[in-house]
């Protein structure tokens, strides 16, 4: 028996809005969030450009839970929130229930803290909680344990692809019998001077300071660089036999993923992006999804050169005559680079996306590069026709090679 | 073992206690059980390790068990027996 997948509930906080909603209507309005924010030298000298979220006061953590949390766990738990309350809590055997949550790089912050105290005061710096606000599966084993899950927790790590990943893993324990919910998705908040250092050492960052509204352009001519940003995205996934059985309105499907790695080079996609391609060509034929059928892309396009080249190229590569049909989009114009959660974040706003039947513009974007032919939604919104079931694919790319596409459509 | 007032010790618990919980309940202070707090074995933990910090002194992990309260703290820390519960 076929089990099908459905999306029941979405939670986010980004660095345009504090949840979902706020989130996705601040993308389709053309809202940009990204600044200039303070060096990453030490002596603070160098400004970088940044979509940062703020105090995070709106997460509204007790302290208790400040003090067990990273920065990107308290993300993760508000989005977990979130999505938990649209989902309508359901009510589900605590060991069919599991979560898959991560992100590239959890309890980075905390870790730099921790080791710029110890430096300054030894190990009386350190308290109980230290290393649990560092470990790498904090994310989802917070989630579950405040929701109860005893069907399993998972924390995928493959770079900027690691919360697709993570979806990917939920869809799976679903299709295959394992489990009737599982909660979705990942956080990341790298935003730390030698994060930062460490990416304007690689010239991967965006370095139009002059402009914060134009630094990060994917799919533009005159891309330089990604902005580097933060938040989280988490889905509630559901077997649709289970969802129609307590009555829950699914807003969106998650028909498939296809997962594959270039096994090319530590940090540079492959030029000709073949394993790209295929990624997207699995998830299509998981789904049961022909080619023409597709309406929208969400790229991951970042804004670097070599990547937004090597992601044009894959898709081109597998659309052929189809590309110029699909509406594609980036939102890391408007809420910068997540790292690790950009997939959750770009799955959520895909979802709202669908059922408002609108693709959100990629801000910034004036020209492509020559000879590329896609049809890149700029300036506004597109509003897609209701003749139509859309159907939305995500990408999510790491470092390493990392190859991550979902496949949505409408219920 | 460390020469510690009462008095200076109670200041410090306090700060302990509000630094982890963000809040000192109603009638939390000094003499309260730790179990009948409502806080985890982590938290408590916590308190422990920033009056550790504060004091520049470890506790031996097997006396921890046997803390319950910041007057077992202060016990432990002065060198002075922590009764045993009938």
């Amino acid at each position: 028996m076929t089990v099908e997948v459905v999306v029941t509930g979405v939670g986010a906080i980004s660095a345009i809005g504090d949840d979902a909603a706020a989130s996705h209507d601040a993308l389709v309005a053309g809202r940009c969030g990204i600044q200039v924010r303070p060096g990453t030298d030490v002596a603070g000298a160098r400004p970088t450009l940044q979509a940062a979220i703020g105090d995070g006061s709106a997460i509204g953590a007790t302290r208790l839970e400040q003090r067990k949390w990273d920065r990107a766990t308290a993300f993760a738990m508000h989005a977990a929130r979130g999505a938990w309350a649209m989902a309508g809590a359901p009510a589900v055997d605590p060991e069919r229930l599991a979560v898959a949550v991560s992100g590239a790089f959890p309890g980075y912050l905390s870790l730099m803290r921790i080791v710029e105290d110890f430096a300054a005061k030894g190990s009386f710096a350190l308290t109980a909680a230290s290393i649990p606000r560092t470990m790498v599966n904090a994310q989802a084993v917070n989630i579950a344990i405040e929701l109860g899950a005893r069907g399993g927790s998972y924390a995928p790590n493959s770079a900027c692809a690691s919360a697709s990943d993570a979806i990917a893993l939920g869809y799976r324990l679903i299709v295959s019998g394992e489990a009737d919910v599982v909660v979705v998705g990942g956080a990341d908040a790298p935003l730390h001077p030698v994060m930062l250092a460490g990416f304007q050492a690689m010239r991967a960052l965006s370095g139009n300071i002059g402009e914060p509204h134009l630094a990060s352009r994917p799919l533009d001519r005159r891309r330089d660089g990604f902005v580097m940003g933060e938040g989280a995205g988490v889905l509630v996934l559901e077997a649709l036999d289970f969802a129609r059985s307590r009555q829950a309105k699914p807003m969106a499907m998650l028909r498939g993923f296809g997962a594959t790695s270039d096994g090319h080079h530590l940090v540079a996609p492959h030029p000709g992006g073949v394993a790209a391609s295929s990624a997207m060509r699995k998830a299509l034929e998981r789904a049961g999804v022909g080619r023409h059928e597709v309406t929208a892309i969400s790229a991951h396009c970042t804004g670097t050169p070599v990547g937004d080249a090597a992601e044009s190229t894959a898709i081109t590569r597998l659309f052929g005559a189809h590309t110029g049909g699909i509406a594609v989009t980036a939102t890391k114009s408007a809420i910068g680079h997540t790292i690790g959660a950009s997939g959750a974040l770009a799955a959520v706003l895909a979802c709202c996306g669908l059922q408002e039947r609108v693709v959100a513009p990629v801000l910034g974007f004036h020209e492509s590069d020559p000879g590329v032919e896609l049809d890149i939604v700029h300036g506004s919104p597109r509003y897609l026709s209701v003749d139509r079931k859309q159907v939305s694919l995500v990408n999510a790319f790491g470092f390493g090679g990392q190859n991550v596409s979902l496949c949505f459509s409408e219920p | 073992m460390i020469s510690l007032t009462e008095e200076t010790f109670t200041k410090m618990f306090e700060e302990a206690l509000l630094e982890v919980l963000g809040e000192i309940p109603d009638g939390v202070g000094f003499d309260s059980r730790f179990s009948d707090l409502k806080i985890d074995s982590l938290s408590r933990l916590e308190v422990m390790t920033i009056l550790e910090g504060r004091l520049q002194t470890r506790v031996d992990d097997s006396m921890l068990q046997k803390i319950d309260s910041g007057r077992d703290m202060f016990l432990l820390l002065t060198g002075t027996p922590i009764k045993e519960d009938a």
